[in-house]
């Protein structure tokens, strides 16, 4: 199957000596062979409808194509439309960024504005009862201070340990025995008790005395844990 | 193509000689296909202001390897297209064509060159493309191919079919007579 055939699919009626004289028409009208030649093919001479057809190409490519003739001013037109036209989309472009910026400047200051009064809001379904105003009282005009608060505190704790102390070590006093602070070298070591133990009275005497001897070792102990001194061994009761 | 190159980067630069310069090589090209596919003078002109401002804000987009000429071609069919369709959506698009005459400012043509534009003119739209495209701006297969995207045997396809049309409306038209053979080289 020729070219010609191939494309435009065969013709009823249309012989293969047409097809291919109609190809070389088409190949002429390519520019790629002078359209002259195909009138000294046989088939010119033989086939009337391929030789008007050969015809009706070369007035077409003889016929000269008028120029089509520019409207006045139209360059001058398309110019002018085309500066407009980037001028507006280069300030449309401007105007894009600059509402980008002023819409981020605006978020960032709603956003600084807005959280340090980001607090929790009341429940909408409570019932808010308003109050009837107070006068203010001279308490709230000074208002205390919590360190002046806590000093006072220590020193009501502090007098009433030293009153339980005093309280408690004041009548065991005479039963501490009344030992010198220092201890000269010459002194002998083997001293005589200035009081008798408590261990070597009657029992009955020393039942008598129990609750006193208790109340006094107590406050011994007490005594000594308040001037940080641990006595060495714990005295058997 | 380095000289296309130039004149386009040179119409980036927002220059105005120069899109001066790029609007006087096109405009009878880009015009001429426009009247010869909208067949109306003035749609033409509105649709030639068109593609020169698709043209300038594509620029960019032009690829620097092909060369300009069949690309805005191309961006004139395009726009033909798109215009077409407008119209052919108009209600009394029919009563608008017969309205107005095609070439108002134009001379009477010869019978023979108004029967081969009665003849284009007929074809449908792909055909008349590239008949004009080939015929009438000189454009080869390969740029035709490139301005309307499309394969060259293609192109080719659709330029033979409708040049088979064209003459045989010749044909009919009695355009095509023996008398009017010319003499055959000897």
């Amino acid at each position: 199957m020729n070219p010609f055939a191939r494309e435009f699919g065969p013709e009823p009626s249309a012989s293969p000596e047409c097809a291919a004289f109609l190809e070389r028409v088409q190949i002429a009208l390519d520019g790629e062979a002078a359209l002259g030649s195909v009138f000294e093919l046989p088939h010119a001479e033989e086939c009337a409808d391929c030789r008007q057809t050969a015809l009706a190409a070369q007035r077409l490519q003889c016929s000269i194509v008028p120029p089509v003739e520019l409207p006045v001013g139209l360059a001058e037109r398309i110019l002018e439309r085309a500066i407009d036209d980037r001028r507006i989309r280069i300030r449309t472009r401007w105007f894009s960024a600059a509402s980008l910026a002023t819409l981020a400047a605006g978020a960032v200051i709603g956003t600084l504005l807005v959280w340090p009064n980001s607090q929790p809001k009341p429940d909408s379904s409570t019932e808010i009862v308003a109050l009837p105003p107070k006068e203010p009282s001279p308490a709230i005009a000074n208002p205390p201070r919590f360190d002046e608060r806590m000093a006072d505190a220590g020193t009501a704790i502090a007098s009433i340990s030293r009153n339980a102390k005093d309280q408690t070590v004041t009548p065991t006093r005479n039963f501490i025995p009344q030992a010198p602070t220092t201890i000269s070298p010459e002194m002998p070591s083997n001293l005589e008790p200035a009081a008798e133990s408590i261990a070597e009275i009657p029992q009955n005497a020393r039942s008598g005395i129990e609750p006193v001897t208790s109340t006094t070792r107590r406050a011994v102990n007490l005594f000594l844990r308040d001037t940080g001194v641990s006595p060495a061994t714990k005295p058997k009761s | 193509m380095a000289e296309d190159d130039d004149l386009v980067r040179r119409c980036l630069k927002g220059r105005t000689e120069a899109m001066r310069e790029l609007v006087e090589r096109f405009q009878p090209d880009v015009f001429a296909v426009c009247v010869r596919l909208l067949r109306h003078q003035q749609d033409a002109e509105d649709v030639a202001q068109e593609v020169f401002l698709r043209v300038f804000r594509s620029l960019k987009g032009w690829d620097s390897a092909r060369p300009l000429r069949p690309w805005i071609l191309g961006i004139t069919v395009n726009r033909c297209r798109t215009w077409m369709g407008k119209r052919a959506r108009l209600p009394d698009s029919v009563e608008y064509l017969h309205d107005v005459p095609a070439r108002p400012d134009e001379q009477p043509a010869d019978e023979l060159t108004l029967g081969i534009r009665a003849a284009v003119d007929s074809l449908r739209d792909e055909y008349r493309e590239v008949f004009v495209l080939f015929h009438e701006q000189g454009q080869c297969y390969e740029e035709i191919a490139a301005a309307l995207e499309r394969p060259v045997g293609t192109v080719k396809t659709w330029l033979h079919r409708g040049r088979t049309l064209v003459l045989a409306d010749l044909r009919r038209r009695g355009l095509a007579e023996p008398d009017l053979q010319p003499k055959t080289p000897p």
